[in-house]
């Protein structure tokens, strides 16, 4: 028995080498890519595989893991992208430092990342590569009974998470309701529910309310992570991520939320109408989105200045019959001066995206890709990667 | 009469409190291990054996996918930072115990101080830390490796070590210390050199020696929250090439805790199929020490 | 010893005690160097206030420095209950035969990942928790008291539990080794006193308390430092009324794990993170050192 225990660890170590080397060989019979590729890749192009990783924004997490499998496929495994979902700041953070390839944003490149951007005197391109838009949720029983849809301007929101509106029945809400659904708001209180983490929806949400309402802009302001004047009233609380804002509204009666439109609509939630600047309610679909976000297209900042307050400037609160208010483009950032294969992967796999994965069999439920104005613009961008330096 | 009867009583509810007391400490993590094999194999079970190769798939899709990449990852960093911190715990405990200069008994004393306050470190904090510490250095190694970055397998190894390395000094130099004095001069007798001495003294504590490293090695693989900001996480195969130490990597464990908080039934599947593989693991690791310290009890004779 | 046989390879074995020691240097002194800033700027104020307003770069963390002791302490009750009585089960109830069964799967459940533990506490403890204990608490009218329970249960409580549920295997060990090495002539003496079970168990329990102690400390430092398992139940919401265990809020590991990723964007968070971390480590330490000047040296 002495000799059992060197025995034991051996043995276990010959297993171990023996199981490595059965997984290792499996791998490369696979090319080191899903089950699903077709053809085996010879092993030499399996030692010019490319990779490229990136991070940054929660919200457009999903579409960009569908886009990664969906272009590992066609690729037959060549390229490797690692996208991680650390949130839109860290994304910036990440990618100002070198960390990443690319870095994602909600929003676009805050003023303090510029400023650093700047400083290095580093060249870079920013693109947006899907479109966005905010749905407001709410729970109200009596109206989902009756069919009934809420209606909302931009103002009664800021109010609401200012806490000057206290109660569903407060008279500015019920003149803005249809005829038949205006009693039925009941005579409760206003649970306000929002992000608890740092996030570019919540970015984009306080960035729409300073341009309706000018106490929100005053008392509050925009960014990542602020603080909600209705949770001192006791009538407000945070959820983490979009789905612990939607489960918080799903199971608080009497509450209302904000979460990315493709949220709503894959849980179902109900979503109100919401005034546009031309005076009309709208809900957030594919129509109202494009509508919103094509007159931006040509305003486009060039590629190198400060996107900060695109979405201030551009996106939100659009004139425009059909424009939905609460619209943004997720938006990537990579250097240019990086190395030229780095660059090229970049590239390829960027300019897939903004052509092929536009297209309905890419698109994940929810997610509404680009108005065609604003992906030629983006394209143009994309070029600067493979331009003779 | 009634002195018996409260007697009885008071017995009696002792015995229901601590039956209760030792249910409620195995039933849970009983029901843990059960939900773990049931959840797990049903997921494996679906797509097996591609589950142990393939990518997770797209989240919220009717496929499953794999956890390829992770189990990958745990290999990588588990078994480069045992060989790393194994050599670093081993040799710096035989000179913590075997010191025996002034100067090596201030390093030893110190070097002991130190650990056990690494020990009681949180292990975000480690994590953080070595994040810190490479993206700090990182400008200079780049002009060597251009391709290197803090999210790395090599900064995971590095964490790793650090929250493992410690465990397994502390316990070796215990058993060292615990050898009786005879018996070291027994082998300098035989004219060993000190380097000799303490490598026939890890012989002679085999047992204890391999269950530190076992416990070692398990500490490595069911560690996550020093991996969070240093191996990064990575849902494809990385190219398996000569830059692969400086690029992230996944590993089980960040599997569990990514793909099980993201609210999608297909990655929430993927997070019990990667927990039963760690459970497993544990579990191999578990049967292996006890497998030791049976030998332990059977050929090694305590010193005491 | 000859002099001679310690001019040796032997001092070349120092190198790995330095590679421990500057290691240990390297995580303190990133630790103590990158929360300079926020200590420079705001003293002991983020310690003592619970403003987290990144907007406005006041980051003050005491409902995580509060939830990281109010979840630790409320997990060192449960689990000191469970642990002393199943050690005191064990070594008077058991049946030897079960005995190394007992041992062994206590054993093995010290030795899984706190990540799978977690992944079951979002699972499937939270939302038991919640419809069994919490709910119908807070239909009792507790719910001021405890707060309101979140639609997945995770919660101060929740974390607690799971805590708990974590540590008492290991807890319990060190009890149960404890008791069983009582000598048994001191056992004898007390039975011969006249004593009933319930007796000389409650005895024999102050003549081991140092052990109990000793197992706490090492409980508490885990519940303090835990990340991945409290992360994944304790909610993750800024929650300054950190008595209110029903509800979700941030442990102060949970914090950094949650809000590192996104601190960079920030001028003060990094260091405030930092700052929490120190602050973190600086509890553990003190309890422990606490409870172990009453409790015995190991």
């Amino acid at each position: 028995m002495r000799m059992g225990a060197t025995r034991v660890i051996v043995a276990a170590a010959l297993v171990a080498i023996a199981l490595g080397a059965l997984g290792m060989l499996l791998l490369q019979e696979r090319g080191a890519v899903p089950a699903t590729t077709t053809g085996t890749p010879t092993s030499e192009t399996a030692a010019r595989q490319v990779y490229i990783v990136g991070g940054g924004a929660t919200f457009i997490n999903p579409q960009m893991q569908k886009w990664i499998r969906d272009y590992m496929e066609e690729t037959g495994g060549r390229a490797a992208v690692n996208y991680q979902s650390i949130g839109s700041g860290a994304g910036e953070a990440k990618w100002l430092e070198g960390t990443l390839d690319f870095g994602a944003s909600d929003v676009a490149i805050s003023r303090a990342g510029y400023q650093k951007l700047l400083e290095s005197g580093r060249r870079f391109i920013q693109v947006p590569v899907i479109a966005g838009s905010i749905a407001i949720t709410y729970n109200l029983p009596e109206f989902a009974q009756a069919g009934c849809v809420l209606r909302l301007t931009g103002g009664m929101v800021a109010d609401i998470y200012l806490g000057n509106i206290i109660k569903w029945s407060d008279p500015r809400i019920a003149e803005l309701q249809e005829e038949r659904c205006r009693s039925l708001l009941p005579d409760r209180e206003i649970f306000g529910v929002h992000r608890s983490d740092g996030s570019g929806t919540t970015a984009l949400f306080t960035m729409y309310l300073t341009l309706v309402s000018e106490e929100w802009k005053e008392r509050v302001g925009y960014g990542y992570t602020v603080t909600w004047p209705r949770d001192a009233l006791g009538l407000g609380e945070g959820g983490r991520g979009n789905e612990g804002v939607s489960a918080k509204v799903q199971s608080t009666p009497y509450s209302i939320g904000y979460v990315e439109t493709a949220y709503a609509v894959q849980l179902k939630l109900p979503v109100a109408a919401l005034r546009n600047r031309d005076g009309y309610f709208v809900f957030p679909n594919e129509t109202t989105v494009a509508e919103a976000l094509k007159r931006a297209a040509l305003e486009l900042p060039g590629p190198q200045e400060f996107w900060g307050e695109l979405p201030l400037r551009h996106y939100l609160n659009r004139e425009g019959k059909l424009s939905y208010p609460i619209v943004g483009t997720p938006v990537v950032f990579m250097y240019l001066d990086v190395p030229a294969d780095t660059a090229r992967a970049l590239y390829d796999f960027f300019r897939w995206v903004l052509t092929k994965g536009q297209e309905r069999e890419h698109i994940v439920e929810g997610f509404i890709p680009l108005p065609k104005e604003l992906r030629a613009r983006a394209l143009q961008y994309l070029e600067l990667l493979v331009a003779p330096r | 009469m009634r002195l018996v009867d409260a007697r009885a009583l008071k017995s009696l509810a002792l015995t229901a409190a601590v039956v209760l007391a030792f249910a409620l400490s195995v039933l849970p993590v009983a029901h843990l291990m059960a939900t773990v094999v049931y959840r797990g194999a049903a997921a494996i079970a679906r797509n097996f054996p591609s589950i142990l190769f393939d990518i997770p798939a797209a989240p919220g899709s009717r496929e499953l996918g794999g956890i390829g990449p992770h189990i990958l990852g745990t290999a990588l960093l588990t078994s480069i930072a045992f060989a790393v911190g194994v050599p670093i715990s081993l040799l710096a405990a035989v000179f913590t115990a075997e010191a025996i200069r002034s100067w090596e008994r201030i390093v030893g004393r110190w070097t002991r101080l130190l650990v056990h306050m690494m020990v009681e470190f949180p292990t975000i904090v480690i994590g953080i830390a070595v994040y810190g510490a490479m993206s700090s250095v990182a400008p200079l190694v780049r002009a060597l490796v251009p391709g290197f970055r803090p999210f790395s397998l090599l900064s995971g190894v590095v964490a790793l070590v650090l929250v493992s390395a410690p465990y397994m000094y502390l316990q070796v130099e215990d058993g060292l210390k615990s050898v009786p004095q005879h018996v070291r001069e027994a082998i300098y007798s035989l004219g060993a050199s000190r380097l000799l001495t303490s490598l026939v003294l890890l012989r002679y504590l085999k047992s204890t020696v391999y269950a530190a490293l076992s416990v070692g090695l398990a500490r490595m693989v069911s560690e996550t929250a020093a991996l969070f900001f240093t191996a990064f996480g990575s849902d494809v195969y990385p190219p398996l090439d000569a830059n692969l130490l400086f690029r992230p990597i996944g590993s089980l464990t960040l599997a569990v805790y990514t793909l099980g908080l993201s609210g999608y039934e297909n990655w929430i599947e993927l997070s019990w199929a990667a927990s039963l593989v760690l459970l497993l693991l544990c579990l191999t690791l578990f049967g292996f020490s006890r497998l030791l310290l049976r030998g332990e009890r059977l050929g090694y004779r305590s010193p005491r | 010893m000859g002099s001679k046989r310690s001019t040796d390879f032997f001092c070349l074995a120092s190198a790995f005690n330095v590679v421990l020691m500057l290691s240990v240097a390297l995580v303190v002194s990133v630790l103590v160097l990158r929360s300079l800033p926020i200590i420079h700027r705001d003293g002991v104020y983020p310690l003592v206030t619970s403003v987290w307003n990144p907007t406005r770069e006041e980051y003050g963390f005491l409902f995580a420095l509060g939830g990281t002791l109010v979840t630790a302490s409320l997990a060192l009750l449960i689990s000191l209950a469970l642990s002393v009585g199943s050690a005191v089960a064990y070594a008077e109830f058991i049946p030897q035969k079960l005995r190394p069964a007992v041992k062994n799967f206590m054993d093995l459940a010290a030795s899984i990942p706190s990540v799978v533990y977690g992944l079951w506490g979002l699972r499937v403890l939270s939302p038991f928790l919640r419809s069994y204990l919490m709910e119908p608490l807070s239909a009792l009218g507790l719910s001021g008291v405890l707060g309101v329970p979140s639609p997945a249960g995770t919660s101060f409580l929740s974390a607690s539990v799971l805590l708990a549920i974590m540590v008492t295997p290991f807890a319990s060990s060190i009890i149960r080794e404890r008791l069983l090495a009582v000598p048994m002539h001191v056992r004898e003496a007390l039975y011969s006193l006249g004593l009933t079970k319930p007796e000389v168990i409650l005895l024999e329990l102050r003549y081991i308390r140092r052990s109990v102690l000793t197992a706490m400390a090492i409980a508490f430092s885990r519940a303090v430092g835990e990340t991945a398992a409290v992360a994944m139940v304790v909610g993750n919401t800024i929650n300054p009324n950190f008595f209110r265990v029903f509800s979700p809020g941030y442990t102060i590991s949970s914090l950094i794990a949650d809000q590192y990723p996104n601190a960079e964007a920030y001028y003060y968070m990094v260091p405030a993170l930092f700052y929490a971390a120190l602050a973190m480590f600086a509890v553990g330490f003190a309890v422990n050192v606490l409870l172990l000047r009453y409790g015995e040296r190991r």
